[in-house]
């Protein structure tokens, strides 16, 4: 990278690090392990620098290949996993903003229960507005499984969410659910 | 209360991460590495072996010509050594495997090494203490303390006692190392049965190289098959190594391998092309060590990086290096038994 190249990386980041780094954290369902894998990324980036058309796009894909590495190597290592603190019931849809960050932990062992490959799905989905066709490019898979894991993913985070007491059941639910009981 | 819409949940996501800021020091990091681009610094293969034996690279077929005698207890083949095998690190590892084969046996599981040093000496207990404990039965926790870094958090410390019965295992961490780096790292985790191997577990590995070889593969393929686990893109397969050569890493940092196991698995890297050694390496805590490394075939071309002491064939250090960069870092100082749970170090 010459001078102006180093600029222009700088420039990048700085318009796009704070978005990179947040995906990071949802990709990764834990702070440290985003953080880890966002400084992965921006080294891989800039040995490439100058050599990518797309720098958002390619930084999404390293973003997930790195996760999925992460993940492999926490398999052989203790697991370092944050302990969810106690909390009162909470609904994070009406919750004001303040609230909604304080439970961040909480939602990120939501996400957390889904398999990597639905997560990436769910955030590149709902977080980061990628089309089906962008994420199914990504992941190497076809559009209808997409389809398929997005739908499965939001019902089984869903659920996740309502047993950590982050989502009130809807009245409809409610009563379907004491009917069953 | 509608159900969560997908509008809904946009908005969650986006605000509980509303106050990440991304840390400028993580972009001037990626620009000072790239104008560096200096690759670590490594012993190459030969400059290892002359330095080691005193000798110049061409006299290693005389040295080499008696290379049988120095494998270890659980190699089990006495041919000759395999192809692209580099010379220096077969002749290193098989001196260390014949070392660490030689350690006190299974009635003393593990014996904690001169060079290292006690954190916890409240609850040491000599070799012979640990035997008696077991033979009546009594639960026997094994407390190893670390250091651990990676390639944004400083390094911190933990101890993590692990029940040696059941696998199940209790973190405490250091958590003033942290302060500051939000959200807090919880003082003290606890895994349930099974997250480490057993006792019994690891004294049923094989002892023979061969047969520790494919038990390692199988682990590895079990590991990466699980229904959770996503499919990376890049499958090692037994003939490049990587799956054998990833969960033999993970098995040396465990104290209560058997000196067997410990000799074997040092004969597969020994025997595993694309291992090289530096025999005279320093880990993280100044302690002489012998370094061997290797690294893997998958796309960002992984290093693995092992310290062991050169006196016991003990594990000092290890890590996994990406391309410039350290992805985790374990040092070990310390090890300890105990027949009740030990207190938090950390808490004063």
């Amino acid at each position: 990278m010459d001078r102006k190249q180093e600029r222009a990386f700088e420039e990048f980041v700085a318009a796009a690090g704070d978005a990179l780094l947040r995906l990071a954290v949802l990709l990764a369902s834990d702070q440290g392990l985003g953080e880890d894998a966002y400084q992965e990324t921006l080294y891989r980036l800039a040995a490439r620098w100058g050599r990518i058309g797309n720098p958002q796009a390619y930084c999404r894909r390293v973003l997930h290949n790195v996760i999925i590495d992460q993940a492999r190597a926490r398999k052989r290592r203790l697991a370092e996993t944050r302990l969810v603190e106690a909390h009162d019931d909470v609904d994070l849809r009406t919750a004001e903003q303040a609230k909604a960050v304080e439970f961040r932990p909480a939602l990120l062992s939501a996400l957390r229960t889904l398999a990597p490959q639905q997560r990436t799905v769910i955030v590149l989905r709902y977080f980061d507005d990628r089309s089906e066709k962008e994420v199914a490019d990504l992941l190497g898979v076809s559009l209808g499984t997409v389809k398929s894991t997005a739908s499965r993913a939001m019902a089984h985070l869903r659920d996740n969410l309502i047993l950590a007491g982050l989502l009130e059941l809807s009245d409809s639910e409610t009563e379907r659910r004491a009917d069953h009981a | 209360m509608p159900e969560l819409t997908e509008n809904e949940l946009r908005g969650l996501l986006t605000v509980a991460t509303s106050d990440l800021v991304a840390p400028r020091a993580a972009m001037e990091r990626a620009v000072r590495r790239q104008r560096r681009r200096r690759t670590r610094a490594r012993v190459t293969a030969v400059a290892s072996f002359a330095a080691a034996a005193g000798v110049a690279a061409g006299l290693l077929v005389p040295v080499f010509s008696g290379r049988a005698t120095l494998k270890g207890p659980g190699h089990s083949d006495a041919g000759s050594v395999p192809a692209g095998v580099n010379l220096a690190a077969y002749r290193t590892l098989s001196e260390l495997s014949v070392v660490a084969g030689s350690q006190p046996a299974s009635a003393d599981p593990y014996v904690v090494q001169a060079e290292q040093t006690y954190t916890t000496d409240t609850y040491t207990f000599t070799a012979q203490q640990v035997a008696a404990l077991r033979s009546e039965g009594a639960a026997a926790y094994l407390s190893v303390t670390q250091k651990m870094g990676s390639i944004v958090k400083e390094f911190g410390a933990k101890t993590s006692v692990i029940d040696t019965r059941t696998g199940a295992v209790i973190t405490y961490q250091d958590i003033k190392a942290t302060a500051g780096h939000p959200p807090t790292i919880p003082a003290k985790l606890v895994n349930g049965p099974g997250t480490l191997p057993t006792e019994a577990m690891l004294n049923a590995l094989p002892t023979a190289e061969t047969a520790l070889r494919k038990t390692l593969f199988t682990q590895y393929e079990q590991a990466t098959s699980d229904p959770g686990a996503s499919v990376p893109a890049y499958q090692p397969t037994p003939a490049d190594n990587d799956g054998v050569v990833l969960e033999a890493e993970a098995l040396l940092w465990e104290p209560d391998l058997s000196p067997a196991v410990r000799s074997a698995l040092y004969q597969v890297f020994a025997d595993t092309p694309g291992v090289t050694v530096n025999t005279h390496a320093t880990d993280t805590a100044g302690r002489p060590a012998t370094e061997f490394s290797r690294m893997d075939a998958r796309p960002d071309h992984q290093v693995v990086e092992v310290f062991l002491s050169p006196k016991t064939g003990a594990i000092l250090e290890d890590a996994n290096v990406g391309p410039g960069q350290t992805y985790s870092e374990d040092l070990f100082q310390s090890v300890t038994y105990s027949p009740t749970i030990p207190a938090d170090p950390y808490q004063s």
